[in-house]
């Protein structure tokens, strides 16, 4: 016969119980930790361990090392400073790195003193956090607005978004894909980029091509390398034209196939039109084409 | 745990008794259970503990030996809630208090745990328990002040190698292996027939990568009680061993 259960026998852990008991490992490690550390570390307010993850540097000044936290702070500036004006230089992604290092050593020191178990995987995790929460998402917003790309005269600011105008002899930046090549195109192979070109043509506008000139509405231009010897066009509603400057290498292409190819990637949609770069960035001057 | 342990089926102490004609009472249940409690078969505790309530629900030890079992079973938030019903009726009971605050700490509440900790203490009487639940409560929240609670343990108990065993059972849950080996090894200098205390030295100098000192200490608790099923699941668990156990062991006695 079964034995009925005894009123005084405890309740017991049900399935679920090692995961909670990992949560409670978690916790019992963490939380004594923010609870009560906070008042032991110098001046560490809640505010303060804020300002820690949001201002590089701070993080020494918050667990009492002053002189530290004001030359790392100093340091960060000077880094901000040269990664604005420096933007897309080479110096500019060396003064990134700069700020985040010192962003995480900081970060990782209050943790270091907030959770000492963890002390030496503080600042790694500081890091993989700061680029998790802060840096890559703030790479991501300011490339919706600003993209650096290398031209053969320097680096050129361009500001991203679709101009509502767009009219001959604007220099814009734009998208190249590589798409299937057409049979004229077979051997030929584009790679992804950016152009970088002035508009030589608007949409409705006649485009012929000649041995000596290309004349857009009957106005000459001075032809361009790889331009087709002959023939003419006039340009649909969405379509710009921006011949485009490639590097070729070409083995043995017939030059009426290279100037085809060059033709069907110089004729741009307004999707493919990244932004219009900046003339100026502070004193860099952009020598467009 | 299988689905038929919780079953209470009489055992042979029982039988033998009841063929002597002697009905097993609320002493003979508490002291089962105590004993079961010191050789680490904290389930058989809990049964034993439940038994004695059922002739005396008015027993606070036992009430707090049940707590004490589900904290040595790991099972935390059932020893708060248990806890919790025995503190509805042994409100200033040091002891229940005492249990509660250690639960809390190990469940992360470590204000709580604090809280009761200061209140078991406050309650009149001064027992090696309360001051090795402060200790536990105070390892949780990593306070250096802790080990000063586990000297006051000891100085209340000197000889008992029950209360360097339990510090010891302390240490290692926080990972403190080499002070838990210490209490250990303490602990089987007043009890080397002690089972629960070879099996806790064979465990910290496992966790510490002394394999070999491990394997003795095992095979000493298997000698004195072939039947454990605890040292045969201890030397299961040494054969089983790779080397990443190696590897931490090693990190461990560098890192302590």
């Amino acid at each position: 016969m079964k034995t009925p259960p005894s009123p005084y026998y405890p309740p017991r852990a049900g399935f679920w119980s090692p995961w909670r008991m990992v949560w409670s490992g978690f916790s019992s490690r963490i939380s004594h930790s923010f609870t009560q550390r906070l008042g032991i570390v110098v001046g560490l307010a809640p505010w303060s361990l804020a300002l820690s993850i949001v201002l590089p540097g701070f993080g020494f000044a918050a667990i009492g090392w002053r002189r530290v936290g004001l030359a790392a702070i100093a340091v960060c500036a000077a880094a901000l400073l040269v990664f604005i004006l420096g933007f897309g230089l080479p110096c500019a992604t060396t003064a990134v790195a700069v700020t985040l290092a010192l962003h995480s050593a900081s970060l990782g020191a209050v943790l270091a003193r907030l959770v000492p178990h963890w002390r030496a995987a503080a600042a790694p995790m500081a890091c993989v956090f700061l680029l998790l929460a802060i840096y890559l998402p703030l790479q991501a917003e300011i490339g919706k607005f600003l993209l650096p790309v290398q031209a053969p005269s320097g680096v050129v600011i361009v500001h991203l978004g679709h101009p509502v105008r767009l009219d001959r002899g604007e220099v814009v930046a734009y998208r190249i894909s590589s798409r299937a090549p057409s049979e004229a195109e077979a051997h030929l192979y584009v790679h992804d980029g950016i152009g970088l070109e002035r508009l030589l043509a608007q949409p409705g506008d006649a485009v012929e091509f000649t041995p000596a000139a290309c004349l857009v509405n009957g106005s000459p231009i001075p032809r361009r390398e790889h331009m087709p010897a002959g023939g003419s066009l006039i340009l649909g509603p969405d379509q710009w034209l921006a011949w485009t400057s490639f590097a070729v290498r070409s083995h043995g292409m017939k030059e009426e196939d290279i100037a085809a190819a060059f033709l069907a990637h110089s004729l741009v949609s307004r999707r493919d039109i990244l932004g219009i770069p900046l003339r100026n960035w502070f004193w860099r001057r952009a020598v467009l084409p | 745990m299988n689905r038929f342990n919780s079953l209470e089926f009489r055992d042979d102490g029982e039988s033998r008794l009841e063929a002597a004609s002697v009905r097993p009472d609320e002493a003979f249940h508490f002291e089962r259970a105590s004993a079961a409690f010191a050789d680490s078969d904290f389930e058989q505790a809990l049964r034993a503990y439940s038994k004695v309530l059922e002739f005396n629900p008015q027993n606070s030890a036992a009430w707090t030996g049940q707590v004490r079992a589900l904290i040595e079973l790991g099972e935390f938030h059932e020893a708060k809630v248990w806890a919790d019903k025995a503190l509805e009726r042994f409100p200033t009971a040091p002891d229940l208090l005492a249990a509660k605050a250690v639960a809390l700490g190990r469940l992360g509440d470590t204000k709580a745990a604090l809280a009761f900790s200061d209140a078991s203490m406050e309650e009149r009487g001064e027992t090696p328990y309360l001051w090795l639940a402060r200790g536990d409560v105070l390892l949780a929240c990593q306070e250096k002040r802790a080990a000063a609670c586990f000297e006051k343990a000891l100085l209340l108990a000197p000889g008992d190698w029950l209360v360097r065993w339990l510090a010891a059972r302390i240490h290692a849950y926080y990972r403190k292996f080499t002070t838990a080996l210490r209490f250990a090894q303490e602990a089987l200098q007043w009890n080397p027939a002690g089972v629960s205390v070879w099996l806790e030295t064979g465990h910290c100098q496992l966790a510490l990568g002394l394999h070999e000192l491990a394997l003795h200490s095992f095979q000493q608790a298997r000698e004195l009680s072939p039947a454990h099923e605890h040292a045969r699941a201890a030397l299961l668990q040494l054969a089983r061993r790779g080397w990443w156990d190696h590897l931490r062991g090693f990190w461990r006695r560098l890192f302590p």
